[in-house]
């Protein structure tokens, strides 16, 4: 009975926050870095980290809504490669769309393999000199060149990672779920959106969760693209500019704990509270994300 | 019901020790078809990209001019992944199985690990390493040479440290994946704790955990070119060194550095996950495979 | 005209001629039992039925009407012919309610009040009214099963196919389902029903088939297949699941 309370993740959690709390005054106590200057400067974070969040969600949001579709031709790739059995039959496939399915499928492949092979530094370097050489003076609803660059290298890289999730959602759905749906009269298409995607999306969940979370940790980058997020802020404010660079790191530290731990273990309990109950599996954590 | 008898003939069938090759003659076709399909690819891209060149969309001498110098920087990369990997799993092995132990202590100093350098961006500790480590060290150490060589590898081991953490959570998923029944089946048998674990568990948990860790090596793959704003001069760090010279030789040389260094990237991460897939079958075990999400 | 008409149907996976020139009449009202080992196509023959699989030759006929041709959307058949499997096969996400109306909304685009009144009715037919909102992982195997009978009912079908309902059910829950489909055949449903519950077999089907490597060997009434079997075959076999 004691083995199974301490056991519990409740108390690993407890245990943690009370680690960290006083890990936090001790240290300052000690003189590691003056807790009164970081009380009085970790406000002027909130703009930055604004920003921060702003830019994550966003495309995040649009890298979704772009990634569901690549997700979609990856999960059902043409026959000769198919993975998946149990498919109930198909009707023979029309030439154009024979045509089309290799094309779609082997751009989509490569999109997330290149996405996913190449760090994001380069990436967003590489967005950023492209829309830097087209677009010298570049500024649209205020917002100039940094802002933009980094949207677009943010939303092109995260659109990959969240294809392969959803592929990896929409294919571990099982068979017999859509020969069920099949078997009843529904057309592929109702198969999909009635089955497949909403069970698929629940497979997901802390998958997409992890990846908005690396997104929000990906965007640090753009701070050597100039964009004023929270590494930028804490970097070029308060660690060179009023030359603090122990209570810089420790207020980044805070802001990036705080948001991250947080939504992490609100999502996850959320979900284990929301959960149906028979759909949802054990699925190992995914890699972080550079 | 009617199952057909299993030796018609009255013989019985020879027992095979082995479980029957996984190099079917379809399975051979389907893999040589992927390789020939891959090969057909980066030629026809490298065809491409020359092509570009030689129509004028970039300056070909000048792409051609810097491999050399890049090449150099990615025999670094290579070598600083070399030294990340092996710290990395073993920081992480060791914070992953103190996750599964009942000692809230140390699951609590575990967690602690494992959040903090989960939630923090790389780039993040990578900078502040290499920061807090020159103030830290400026008063100690007197040679200017020494003290930046140590910062610099600080930076690597922040990488470390980093990595470690998602490692720590693919064994600790790993070890807790196998199931509660198995250690039971092995101590009923008489293994020690320590046998069981090595035996049985780890053994099992590996084979599970292969897809995920081969997934991890390549985000360290990715993490070494965040080194480069510290100032190694890895793959990024000479391609930042060339931009200046560059850009002086025509407005699109950013562009054209920046697409070279994708392509030494992707090789390695391919290679790198070309390999753990290999591994991966050559460790399967029916039954035993990780839900690929 | 019967109801449902199998006529050659041929099938193969690969180099397996699973299915070899299987001829079956289902007449309007008939409950018809498929007996036979396992691996004889007795899955595959109710798959190539409702074009679950696609049959490569031979024709199925239903109500006289060729439905495994081109100009017939495979859709509509299997709207017309309902399908039980072994394994239950619901819809994980969904409650049984929403099992039931997911097809009644989608395929027969009824409203949703409609759709809920029918599958009212078809839940409290097989004695499950009162399990509305619980998600198939909180149903027992047996109601399992009838959420997913309820489910074909719904659709209004000419004639339900059951592929072995009960051999996943543990012993306790094979009585219910059994009658839920007992009722069903002297309400008059048209059935196809591959099983090896003798009980069912002998009181409640018109006809046993018996199926072996891709064809039927024999047909005839309970008594005629069980006491008097005329092929080899069928009398080793009747032997083996009478004992
Ligand atoms: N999708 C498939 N692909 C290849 N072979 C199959 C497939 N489905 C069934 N078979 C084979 O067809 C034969 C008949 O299977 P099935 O119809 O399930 O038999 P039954 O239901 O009578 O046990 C078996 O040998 C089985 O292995
Ligand atoms: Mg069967």
């Amino acid at each position: 009975m004691g083995a199974t309370v301490l056991r519990s993740p409740a108390v690993g959690i407890g245990a943690g926050v009370a680690i960290s709390v006083l890990l936090f005054f001790a240290l300052g106590e000690l003189g590691f870095y003056s807790l009164p200057f970081i009380l009085q400067y970790l406000p002027t974070g909130v703009g930055p980290a604004e920003a921060s969040l702003e830019l994550t969600t966003l495309s995040f949001l649009i890298g979704f809504g772009l990634a569901l579709p690549l997700g979609v031709i990856r999960a059902y790739p043409p026959r000769i490669v198919r993975k998946h059995p149990n498919v109930p039959h198909r009707a023979a496939d029309s030439l154009p769309k024979k045509l089309l399915a290799w094309p779609l499928y082997g751009f989509a492949t490569a999109y997330v393999a290149v996405i996913r092979g190449t760090p994001f530094l380069v990436q967003v370097f590489l967005v950023y000199y492209a829309v830097i050489f087209a677009y010298p003076r570049l500024m649209l609803f205020g917002l100039s060149a940094p802002f933009w660059a980094g949207l677009l290298a943010l939303t092109i890289n995260t659109t990959g990672y969240q294809a392969e999730a959803l592929r990896g959602g929409f294919q571990s759905v099982e068979g017999s779920q859509i020969e069920a749906a099949r078997a009843i009269g529904m057309t592929k298409f109702q198969t999909f959106w009635s089955v497949t995607f909403p069970q698929g999306i629940r497979l997901v969940t802390l998958p997409l969760t992890n990846e908005w979370i690396s997104n929000f940790k990906t965007s640090a980058i753009l701070s050597y693209i100039a964009f004023a997020e929270l590494f930028f802020w804490s970097r070029t404010y308060i660690a060179y500019q009023l030359a603090r660079p122990i209570e810089a790191f420790v207020m980044i530290a805070i802001f990036y704990l705080v948001i991250n731990v947080t939504l992490s273990r609100v999502v996850c309990y959320v979900e284990a509270r929301r959960r149906i109950p028979g759909l949802g599996t054990q699925i190992m954590p995914g890699p972080h994300r550079v | 019901m009617a199952a057909p008898s299993i030796h018609p003939g009255g013989t019985p069938a020879p027992v095979t020790m082995r479980p029957a090759s996984r190099w079917t003659r379809a399975a051979v076709l389907a893999r040589a078809l992927r390789v020939g399909i891959g090969v057909a690819a980066t030629l026809a891209g490298y065809g491409f990209i020359v092509w570009l060149g030689t129509v004028g969309v970039y300056n070909l001498a000048y792409a051609k001019g810097l491999v050399p110098a890049l090449w150099q920087g990615f025999v670094l990369s290579v070598l600083i992944v070399a030294v990340v990997i092996p710290i990395g799993f073993a920081v992480g092995f060791f914070v992953g199985w103190a996750r599964t132990l009942r000692n809230p202590i140390v699951r609590g100093l575990a967690s602690v690990y494992v959040d903090f350098f989960r939630s923090m961006p790389p780039i993040v500790l990578i900078a502040f390493a290499f920061l807090l480590g020159l103030i830290a060290l400026r008063t100690t150490i007197a040679d200017p040479f020494l003290l930046h060589w140590i910062i610099l590898w600080l930076g690597v081991l922040a990488l470390a440290f980093h990595t470690a953490a998602y490692q720590a959570e693919i064994v600790r998923a790993g070890i807790l994946s196998v199931p509660s029944s198995q250690s039971e089946a092995a101590q009923s048998l008489g293994l020690t704790r320590g046998q069981t674990m090595l035996r049985v568990v780890l053994p099992q948990a590996f084979r599970v955990s292969l897809p995920a860790l081969g997934n991890e090596f390549s985000s360290v793959i990715k993490d070494t070119s965040l080194l480069s704003v510290i100032g190694w001069l890895e793959l990024s760090g000479l391609a930042l060194v060339q931009i200046y010279s560059g850009i002086l030789v025509y407005p699109l040389a950013p562009v054209v550095i920046w697409l070279e260094v994708a392509v030494f990237y992707f090789a390695i991460t391919f290679a790198l996950n070309s390999s753990v897939r290999v591994l991966e079958n050559s460790f399967k075990v029916p039954g035993l495979e990780a839900a690929r999400l | 005209m019967s109801t449902l008409s199998i006529r050659a149907v041929e099938k193969w996976y690969g180099a397996l001629h699973v299915l070899r020139g299987v001829d079956l009449d289902v007449e309007k009202s008939q409950t018809v039992c498929i007996i036979g080992p396992s691996g004889s196509g007795k899955s595959t023959l109710l798959r190539c039925t409702n074009l679950l699989v696609a049959p490569d030759g031979g024709e199925i006929l239903l109500d006289g009407v060729r439905v495994n041709s081109p100009s017939i959307r495979p859709e509509w058949v299997r709207q017309q012919i309902g399908m039980v499997f072994q394994s239950f096969h619901l819809f994980t996400h969904l409650t049984a309610l929403r099992n039931v109306t997911l097809g009644l909304v989608r395929v027969k685009k009824l409203d949703r009040t409609a759709a809920e009144a029918k599958a009212l009715q078809e839940l409290e037919r097989v004695g499950l009214g009162a399990k509305l909102h619980a998600y198939p992982a909180q149903l027992s195997g047996g109601q399992q099963q009838r959420v997913a009978i309820a489910r074909a009912l719904a659709m209004d079908p000419k004639i339900l196919l059951f592929d072995e309902p009960t051999s996943a059910l543990d012993p306790e829950y094979i009585r219910e389902v059994l009658d839920v489909m007992a009722q069903l055949a002297k309400d008059g449903m048209t059935m196809v029903v591959v099983s090896h519950e003798m009980s069912f077999a002998r009181e409640v089907a018109d006809r046993i088939v018996f199926f072996d490597q891709g064809q039927v060997v024999e047909q005839g009434t309970p008594e005629e297949i069980f006491d008097r079997p005329g092929h080899d075959r069928t009398k080793a076999f009747v032997g083996k699941i009478l004992r």
